[in-house]
């Protein structure tokens, strides 16, 4: 397992993956080109001092996760569709939306850049211009056909936005404080930066999924206190409350001036909730407009979460539990959002 | 009983009215013919696989030789091939979603075009139904063939019964409601299985 070998595999690894299946063909040239770049390291070994070549190793294992969890059979095809979409909104380049499979209840976004490293580090590869913005993702595999759950991943796309930006960190130089008794400079602005990212990506979520993004938040942080990397749950939700009503909050004024000052576009509600009272017939939705189609995720949030508690749609027969229950609301969203790419794929093709 | 024509077709899907037929997404307003609706072929595959058990048994889903044993996934994109082999089932579903009214069943077929490289298949729906309609895809031909995601695979055939029927609340709730994608055989749970293997196991004693 040392490093020289385990390149040797990942380069396996990645030449199958290159001709695997993917919904966007792009990741086929990604693994043969990151399969070219291992090989190169390996052949050129002793050029490279042991710590680079067990750095590359180690973020080339990282990327690997999030390439095999994108292929056709394995990605959250209708949620990534949707981040692709908002992910638009942001960065004017063609992103690819990677996403793992993972096997425990967690949402992260990987904010290493591969192609970057490879560019400056690896002496004597000449990447040629290759250097795709990948945003890497993970959500929990069963989720895969449960869009509805996947609501976090919008707050990890804001994480994502905000690292590209770096729109927290320019918020600590237009306004920190004073440094409270007890704790150092470099911690407390350490402390405002690491927060500032969690208040923000909540804010862009809630851009996109309105009050599902708190909602879903109470669900895996009810009562989470503050801590080193995340403010407390109770005040994350406030400064998403006020954002969605219009009501003035100094964080929310803070991150908009920081966005101002790095020249993006400030946060606004980007969704419109479609009705999903179609649901009640088992019918999907007919989204008619990109706002609709973020609006979905609240609409069906919301659904779901009235059904579970009062199962009153009438599809809901005495011996349904909540996995039918979920998974009906599920299949609809899912099935709604894809009919909106296919239709709109079908009209860039047909429409003269 | 009758056969819904053109007309009663343009006036009943995607109406809006309880008695609609729902199909969503219709792509192309001329896949309504004559006395038929085209469907087109879904993104998502069960591939019929050989396991390490001898047969599917359908006596107890909860079985390791239970239908779930016996198919894989697969997903395509949109415009893309699928290659289903000689003697292979295949499930897959419409491409569409579709709500019928309780006046309403439906008959579908392969279309000629397909029947004519071996591909066949035939199905039924109640009235009331919801769902992708799931497609059971056999190639009866000794050559592989391509099949392509979104080609409009089957016809469909309308037929307005005398009376409304409840598709969810009479008799035994319905398996298959709300499916989005091909579904593995339930038939493990027909109600009548027990009652056979009690009077199965009489008879031995």
């Amino acid at each position: 397992m040392t490093p020289a070998v385990n390149l040797h595999i990942l380069a396996a690894e990645f030449t199958q993956l290159s001709r695997s299946a993917f919904f966007e063909p792009a990741f086929q040239e990604f693994s043969a080109k990151t399969a070219e770049v291992i090989l190169h390291v390996l052949q050129n070994a002793k050029k490279y001092p042991e710590e680079v070549v067990r750095q590359f190793q180690e973020l080339t294992w990282n990327i690997l996760q999030f390439v095999s969890g994108s292929r056709s059979n394995d990605a959250p095809h209708e949620t990534q569709y949707v981040l692709r979409k908002a992910l638009k909104e942001w960065v004017s380049e063609d992103a690819l939306v990677s996403s793992a499979a993972l096997n425990g209840f967690e949402f992260f976004v990987n904010l290493a850049d591969f192609w970057e490293f490879v560019d400056h580090v690896i002496d004597g590869y000449d990447v040629d211009g290759y250097s795709p913005l990948v945003v890497r993702i993970g959500s929990p595999a069963a989720f895969r056909h449960r869009p509805v759950f996947c609501v976090p991943l919008f707050h990890e796309l804001g994480h994502f936005v905000d690292h590209n930006y770096k729109i927290s960190e320019a918020s600590v130089l237009l306004n920190l404080g004073p440094t409270p008794d007890g704790i150092s400079a470099e911690q407390w602005q350490n402390l405002n930066v690491q927060h500032r990212m969690e208040h923000f990506a909540d804010l862009f979520a809630a851009c996109y999924c309105g009050q599902a993004t708190n909602q879903s938040l109470f669900a895996i942080a009810p009562n989470h206190g503050d801590s080193p990397t995340h403010p407390a749950t109770d005040r994350r939700m406030k400064v998403v409350d006020d954002f969605l009503a219009g009501m003035p909050n100094p964080m929310v004024d803070l991150l908009q001036e920081a966005l101002k000052a790095r020249k993006q576009e400030p946060l606004k509600v980007r969704f419109v909730e479609p009705s999903v009272e179609c649901f009640n017939d088992v019918l999907t939705c007919k989204i008619g407009s990109v706002e609709e189609l973020y609006g979905i995720f609240l609409s069906s949030w919301g659904y779901l979460h009235t059904q579970l508690a009062d199962r009153s749609a009438p599809w809901i027969t005495l011996d349904a539990d909540a996995s039918t229950i979920e998974k009906t609301v599920n299949d609809l969203t899912g099935k709604s959002i894809r009919n909106y790419e296919i239709v709109e794929r079908w009209k860039n093709v047909t429409s003269d | 009983m009758s056969l819904l024509t053109k007309a009663k077709l343009l006036k009943r899907i995607n109406s809006g009215d309880t008695g609609q037929i729902f199909v969503d997404p219709l792509l192309s307003d001329d896949q309504i013919g004559a006395v038929s609706l085209d469907l087109r072929l879904g993104c998502d595959f069960l591939v019929s696989v050989p396991s390490r058990w001898p047969s599917i048994e359908i006596q107890g889903d909860a079985l390791p030789s239970g239908p779930d044993f016996f198919f894989q996934e697969a997903r395509r994109d949109i415009g893309e091939e699928f290659l289903i082999h000689p003697s292979q089932t295949v499930l897959a579903t419409s491409l569409e979603y579709v709500g019928l009214p309780l006046d309403v069943y439906a008959d579908v077929i392969s279309r000629s075009s397909y029947h004519r490289l071996g591909i066949s298949m035939s199905s039924m729906f109640q009235p009331g139904f919801r769902g992708c309609i799931s497609l059971e895809i056999f190639n009866h031909s000794n050559v592989p063939v391509c099949l392509v995601t979104g080609s409009r695979l089957v016809q469909v055939r309308f037929f307005q019964t005398d009376n409304d029927e409840e598709y969810q609340t009479d008799g035994p709730r319905r398996k298959y409601i709300g499916n989005v994608r091909p579904t593995i055989s339930r038939a493990a749970s027909d109600h009548d299985l027990p009652s056979l293997r009690e009077i199965s196991q009489q008879t031995k004693r």
